[in-house]
């Protein structure tokens, strides 16, 4: 089942036409993904990849039926894109875009929770590399041929040590269900607890592997919702330990500035929740098969 | 300064770029230290056989792991270069 996409979601992409919208759009359906159209203002009623432009997220929802959009806009417009999908009845809105004011994602979050829960619209992101169901279809930037089909669940701050864990595991024989990066801000639309949940639903995945770094409160809350909620057994890394106190590493939200932020403390909380800490980031591969090899699915023991 | 390391995993980078990019800059400035470059993701292929065809005393690598024991092994040779020369 993978979680939150698979080959049958109909995807538009806003900023469709632009460079980054055009190559990660072919890899999009290179990959699977079913592409349904695109959104670029002014340029409505052209076609480009073989698929229709729209002027509105609205005009691409009545015309396709699209149900998730991925956002590959500049920065500055973001906000109002992401806002505008929501309004649209999108359900699944994925933000690659780096640089998104932390003003304006306080105005996107607050503008989501007008909507009912039921048809709230789930946001993953800004600044990350987006969601990928292994083998079936991909919303992001991410280099497909890396992921091989399988039974963990990734979730990651950083895009690159998501690709990384996803080709160790890959090397070892070890599959993915879905990868989510959620984003290297400090203010994001879903955080490691909101995926952790999905990924403890989903019957297609066994195990989870959650990549955090400095920074945050994010990691300690989701080694809590591990040891109290969860069943499945989650191997967690978290990047940075040598990042001097008060430096940005790279992400707008990897800053030590508080107790409790530096990779050290973070991993000891995971640690000390019952999750399995991989020891470097060449690792992450090795301790994840070893943890799976280790932990077999529930259902599979109880069959046995 | 004993080694530099250059370490891809790209995603909405390219591999090509990045190859472009080294290979431009170790013809520009003289790099006085070994270089090693680790390369993997989008258009991983192309970065390697631009790296590869340059002729450049470049050291390649394709895992993390394998590009970190690289660059230390390097690091450990131009230290020891370094005291022979102050014997």
């Amino acid at each position: 089942m993978s979680i939150l996409l698979d080959e049958k979601t109909p995807v538009v992409i806003q900023g469709f036409t632009g460079d980054k919208g055009t190559f990660h759009a072919k890899e999009m359906i290179a990959y699977g993904t079913k592409v349904v159209g695109g959104v670029t203002p002014g340029k409505g009623g052209t076609t480009h990849l073989d698929r229709p432009v729209f002027n509105t997220v609205k005009e691409a929802v009545t015309a396709t039926g699209a149900t998730a959009s991925l956002v590959l806009v500049p920065a500055p417009y973001c906000a109002d894109a992401i806002m505008e999908a929501a309004d649209a009845g999108i359900q699944l809105v994925v933000t690659i875009t780096d640089g998104v004011p932390a003003q304006d994602m306080m105005t996107v979050k607050r503008y989501l929770w007008r909507y009912a829960k039921e048809r709230r619209t789930r946001l993953i992101g800004p600044n990350c590399a987006g969601v990928i169901s292994a083998g079936k279809a991909m919303m992001g930037i991410m280099p497909g041929h890396i992921y091989r089909p399988g039974r963990v669940g990734v979730v990651t701050r950083s895009g690159t040590l998501g690709y990384e864990a996803a080709s160790q595991m890959s090397a070892l024989g070890v599959g993915i269900s879905t990868s989510v990066g959620i984003g290297g801000d400090p203010i994001n639309g879903s955080s490691f607890v909101d995926i952790l949940a999905l990924f403890e639903q989903d019957p297609e995945t066994d195990a989870v592997m959650m990549i955090g770094e400095i920074g945050g409160p994010q990691e300690a809350d989701a080694a809590t919702f591990v040891k109290e909620q969860m069943q499945k057994p989650v191997i967690g890394y978290v990047a940075g330990l040598t990042a001097p106190k008060g430096r940005r590493m790279g992400h707008a939200g990897a800053i030590i500035s508080a107790f409790g932020d530096t990779a050290a403390e973070k991993a000891e909380i995971m640690r000390s929740a019952g999750l399995i800490v991989a020891p470097s980031p060449s690792e992450l591969g090795a301790t994840v098969a070893q943890a799976v090899a280790k932990n077999p699915p529930r259902r599979a023991m109880a069959k046995r | 300064m004993n080694a530099i390391l250059v370490n891809v995993f790209a995603g909405i980078n390219r591999c090509d770029w990045v190859a472009q990019g080294v290979v431009q800059a170790v013809r520009e400035i003289e790099v006085p230290v070994p270089l090693v470059v680790r390369l993997a993701g989008t258009n991983v292929q192309e970065g390697r056989r631009i790296l590869r065809e340059s002729g450049l005393p470049i050291v390649t690598a394709d895992a993390l792991a394998d590009a970190a024991d690289r660059v230390v092994a390097a690091r450990n040779k131009t230290l020891a270069e370094q005291a022979a020369v102050r014997h």
